[in-house]
């Protein structure tokens, strides 16, 4: 009897075995792909960097800097700080654009969807530097000002500083919040607000008790996956902030590419994914995380 | 029109209509429903009758006519300023409030207070039999609880018309005839006019005072449940409430009561239900099943005007009664209902095949000119 016709026999001797298996190539992909690095991430940040990259000598250099380096609290704040603004601005702004979406339009709805995603077709990069023509120094708004008279001299206040890392934080993230509310939106039955109308509920109080709490999940969840995207972003600072709207992922980036201190790199990324879990963690006790992701 | 308040009518309804398209789906039409009034607007899917409920609602405005309320024209009034409330078929219960902040949201839409909001909460749960459910939520209930709730919500405002769009509809078959019954009952309780619409015939029986039949956007007939069974105006609504034969004929003789010729060898006797009619027009007669006796060729019959000679095609048992089905060669077959008043293990039904007497009475026929 050959050895495969055994390993088939054995197996089909034990069949609760037959969902392991079939569950194999998931976990050992995830096993690969993320477990392992992370783990690999957590061990370099107790070693040492050297000229020669890393060398496995165990101390704990990197988290006596991280509690004592002002920079780096400096540059965390900044960066839930930028985080938040442009997760609260992201809101304000897609709310009403979902709402319009899910509510107010029923023919058009699938292409205004598509619309609110068509910029993505372009890369992330170039459509960051498409902010250059607009914020810059001859760009369009300083014509504008100039034009209508209102500033004799181009402003040169718009580009290369913390707002225009918060416009362009804003522009690229949106439709990661657009969508959730909008799902969370398209699934109020119409009949709930004919019923709050019935009862006597005018349109804006039929909004605060029925159509906001029932999107909350939506709302939430899209607070969630900006802010996420934002605390870390490193390409949009890079091209948009200048020296004064630089944030942790710019310096995280640095320790890789520039400074060539990996340890360093790996503890600044812990400690930012560390942050990351805990809001995680604060919404998921509102809704299930879950629930927002996959849609129910 | 009379102030508010003092017309005898909780809802009036004047040449209504409303089309969609092409569609007209509600065509002119005209109602009254007095106070405390259980009123069923019946039809088949597609008749208008949903519509006409949105229309009193708010939901949907009419591109003509008008709806009173206690008197009061109401025009162009938004759904949450009329004192009407809307018992839904898919019970439309807000899922993120309990049992207890759904029945009290109208309440608190009118900024009442607290104690008082709580105790009418719970006078209503005691109606609707959910004391104790109050911090449940409704996917945690079951369908007929869920739409206890909705009744509650709706009954707790005290609108001067309840307007209920086929809440049973969801409902499973046991469940539902339980709730028909729990309805009349509340309606009592309550006192409030409830205007009811279903396409369920039976449902409609059961539970009305009077009954609207709509058809195509028209009402065919308003009339007590009675009237409309026993005297309905239109072949339609003959058709539509309970069962019945139609028979197409012709009248050959005419005078209080009409002769008509239904096939080769057929002449029934019946009662016009509106007009007089002359020979020679085309009409349909209807009778009822139940309506119908069954007797022995050899024997004679007196007092039962209509006495035809048949054959048994069919017998179904249907446990309450026995359905026949008889050929008397008036075009369609006769179907009869016999009350099953047999006790086992006797079981003398008719077999198919047997020759028999079919008779009915003169004020059973009910005879309508064809349109």
């Amino acid at each position: 009897m050959s050895h495969s016709r055994r390993l088939f026999r054995w197996v089909g001797a034990h069949p609760g075995l037959g969902i392991w298996l079939n569950l194999l190539p998931g976990v050992a992909s995830l096993v690969v792909f993320v477990f392992a690095p992370l783990v690999l991430m957590v061990f370099v940040t107790f070693w040492r960097s050297s000229v020669d990259g890393m060398e496995p000598i165990w101390n704990l250099d990197n988290y006596r800097k991280v509690a004592s380096d002002p920079m780096f609290a400096g540059l965390l704040l900044k960066s839930l700080r930028i985080a938040v603004t442009v997760t609260v601005v992201i809101l304000m702004l897609a709310y009403p654009l979902a709402y319009i979406i899910a509510r107010k339009t029923s023919r058009y709805k699938h292409l205004l969807l598509l619309l609110v995603f068509i910029p993505y077709w372009i890369s992330y990069v170039i459509r960051t530097y498409a902010w250059y023509p607009i914020l810059g120094k001859e760009g369009a708004i300083n014509y504008v000002l100039g034009a209508l008279r209102i500033s004799a001299q181009p402003v040169e206040l718009f580009l290369f500083n913390e707002f225009s890392v918060h416009v362009g934080l804003v522009s690229v993230f949106m439709p990661f919040a657009v969508v959730p509310i909008y799902l969370s939106l398209e699934r109020i039955s119409p009949t709930l607000l004919e019923a709050a109308a019935d009862l006597g509920a005018r349109p804006a109080r039929s909004f605060l008790h029925v159509v906001l709490p029932l999107s909350l999940p939506g709302l939430l969840g899209g607070a969630l996956m900006v802010f996420i995207l934002t605390v870390g972003a490193y390409v949009t600072p890079q091209l948009l902030g200048g020296p004064s709207g630089i944030m942790l992922g710019n310096i995280i980036a640095d320790q890789f590419g520039g400074t060539f201190n990996w340890t360093w790199g790996g503890t600044l990324s812990l400690m930012l994914m560390m942050v990351t879990l805990v809001v995680i963690w604060l919404v998921s006790r509102r809704v299930r995380v879950g629930q927002v992701f996959l849609g129910d | 029109m009379n102030s508010a308040g003092r017309s005898p009518y909780d809802l009036e309804i004047r040449g209504l209509a409303k089309t969609y398209g092409a569609i007209r789906a509600v065509d002119g039409i005209s109602l009254e429903v007095e106070r405390g009034e259980f009123l069923s607007i019946l039809g088949p899917s597609g008749c208008g009758k949903t519509t006409t409920l949105r229309m009193i609602a708010g939901f949907e405005q009419p591109d003509a006519g008008e709806i009173y309320l206690q008197g009061t024209q109401m025009g162009t009034t938004p759904p949450y300023e009329r004192n009407v409330n809307t018992v839904f078929q898919s019970y439309a219960l807000f899922p993120h409030m309990t049992v207890f902040d759904n029945i009290a949201f109208g309440l608190r839409m009118k900024r009442l207070a607290r104690e008082q909001i709580a105790r009418r909460v719970k006078r209503m749960l005691t109606i609707v039999e959910l004391a104790g459910y109050e911090q449940r939520l409704p996917h945690q209930l079951s369908g007929g609880e869920q739409q206890r709730v909705g009744l509650a919500r709706a009954l707790v405002k005290e609108p001067t018309v309840l307007l209920l769009d086929e809440p049973l509809g969801a409902l499973d078959l046991k469940v539902r005839k339980r709730m028909q019954y729990e309805l009349k009952r509340i309606h009592r309780e309550v006192g409030i006019t409830f205007i009811y619409v279903t396409h369920d015939q039976e449902e409609a029986l059961v539970m009305s005072d009077r009954i609207a039949v709509m058809n195509q956007g028209r009402i065919e007939q308003v009339d007590t449940t009675f009237d409309i069974y026993e005297r309905p105006q239109s072949l339609f609504v003959a058709d539509f409430i309970g069962e019945s034969n139609t028979f197409a004929g012709e009248v050959v003789a005419t005078g209080e009561d009409v002769s008509v010729r239904c096939g080769e060898r057929v002449v029934l006797r019946g009662r016009p239900v509106s007009a007089a009619l002359p020979v020679g027009v085309q009409v349909d007669v209807v009778v009822r099943p139940e309506k119908i006796g069954m007797g022995r060729p050899e024997t004679s019959h007196a007092g039962e005007e209509n006495c035809l000679r048949g054959w048994v095609r069919e017998v179904v048992f249907q446990g309450t009664s026995v359905k026949y089905v008889l050929d008397i060669g008036a075009g369609n077959p006769l179907i009869v209902h016999q009350q099953n008043s047999l006790s086992y293990p006797q079981a003398e039904f008719l077999k198919p095949g047997e020759e028999v007497l079919a008779l009915w009475r003169l004020e059973s026929t009910l005879v309508f000119p064809r349109r």
